[in-house]
């Protein structure tokens, strides 16, 4: 549903917005941004308080394979393991 | 967060406690980091008093130095015996490793509420300063530790070794066996530093009750961890495992750097380096969840169990480079 995934692509974007300390509107920001590159800085213990909160923003439980050989190299990759969590809990 | 392969292959890579141990080994003898590295091992004791866990990280007992001699524990009560006792250690080996605690250290980002045992290198004294290094550098809780090197006087010196009157168990699990083996460590509420002297004869090793190698020792993490909402006091061990997380990074950058493996066994030690990486944020988030109601014993399963797959199929191979791949 893109309702769906428009919420949780902008959850995603304000978290690693917000965890990166800079100021930058959603919307301007791109799903293939690195989290660690020029623009966003999304540290290791950054990003695992990021998973917490997006728990509990989505109200979603997120995979149990969370740590089991994924890759998270760009906001996409994140919205990638959020999105079906939340469409099979939530949407 | 992603695949280690771009980590630091020196002293800096590896943990609080063995960054500055193997760069004062790396002195002594050039191929100390890489035998380090060659070496580096996991097995754990779980099922002990208090819910314990006890952790080696090394095969070879990295205080018996392979040329000259071996590193023992030294304390005293006074400050003022330390500082002469530094001031002669150094003057018969030109360096010194003493214990320090990571939030007494003014260059360390590290708050008193997460205070931990350090090693600290000491390399220098012209009378009324001490050179010391500090290769120790991680992303930490509290922000990113940055390495230090520099002069600090009598007062700090002692100030930033001033030892602990009550340590929690799991440091004083942690000085047992900072070496790979259990050596006895100094009491409580003593100063403390390795003197270098005379080899004695090779030790017994690990004793009965530990789970060595891979397999072992992963299930049997695996079994603790996944209890961790049960027994929230398991926490207090999460250090342990980000040490073995560097070890094991290290371990394969440090190949990767070094051997210059062809391109499918490349690809084995990077799945496996990035399984290593991602632990401790596993169990961190399962610690963290647990704490908010909602256990997570599945995810830290998943996460072993992938660690265990990635680290067997490295370990395949590991032992045609060098590199220890068994028990």
């Amino acid at each position: 549903m893109p309702g769906d995934q428009d919420r949780v692509v902008d959850a995603v974007k304000r978290m690693v917005i917000a965890e990166s300390r800079i100021s930058l509107d959603p919307g301007a920001l791109s799903v293939d941004e690195p989290l660690n590159g020029q623009v966003l800085r999304v540290t290791s213990v950054g990003f695992l308080s990021m998973l917490i909160r997006l728990e509990d923003e989505l109200d979603v439980v997120l995979p149990d394979d969370l740590f089991a050989g994924r890759t998270f190299r760009t906001v996409a990759d994140l919205v990638d393991v959020v999105l079906p969590t939340y469409l099979k809990e939530v949407g | 967060m992603t695949a280690a392969t771009g980590v630091e292959t020196g002293p800096r890579a590896l943990s609080c406690y063995t960054a500055n141990l193997a760069a004062y080994l790396e002195r002594r003898d050039p191929g100390a980091l890489d035998t380090i590295a060659r070496t580096v091992h996991l097995a754990v004791r779980t099922g002990l008093p208090d819910d314990d866990l006890a952790v080696s990280h090394h095969a070879e007992p990295l205080h018996r130095l392979p040329r000259d001699g071996e590193l023992r524990h030294a304390c005293t009560r006074s400050p003022m015996v330390l500082l002469r006792e530094l001031r002669e250690e150094l003057a018969r080996h030109g360096q010194v490793v003493v214990f320090a605690s990571s939030a007494a250290l003014p260059w360390s980002i590290a708050t008193s509420e997460r205070s931990a045992p350090h090693l600290l290198l000491v390399d220098g004294n012209d009378g009324e300063r001490w050179h010391v290094v500090d290769e120790f550098s991680a992303q930490l809780p509290d922000g990113r530790q940055e390495p230090f090197e520099g002069w600090i006087d009598d007062d700090a010196l002692i100030a930033v070794t001033e030892p602990n009157p009550t340590p929690p168990r799991e440091h004083e699990l942690r000085d047992d066996h900072v070496f790979g083996v259990p050596v006895p460590r100094p009491p409580s509420g003593t100063y403390h530093w390795l003197s270098l002297g005379v080899q004695g004869l090779p030790g017994p090793g690990l004793p009965e009750g530990w789970r060595v190698g891979a397999e072992a020792s992963l299930t049997a993490l695996r079994d603790f961890w996944s209890g961790v909402a049960e027994h929230p006091d398991r926490a207090r061990f999460l250090d342990d495992m980000w040490a073995a997380s560097q070890h094991h990074t290290f371990r394969y950058a440090q190949l990767l750097h070094v051997e210059r493996p062809c391109a499918a066994d490349a690809d084995l030690f990077r799945a496996a380096a990035s399984a290593w990486t991602d632990l401790p944020m596993a169990l961190h988030f399962a610690v963290r969840s647990a704490a908010r109601g909602r256990a997570r014993p599945a995810v830290v399963t998943a996460t072993f169990d992938h660690l265990l797959r990635a680290e067997l199929a490295a370990q395949r191979v590991l032992g045609a480079y060098g590199y220890r791949s068994a028990p």
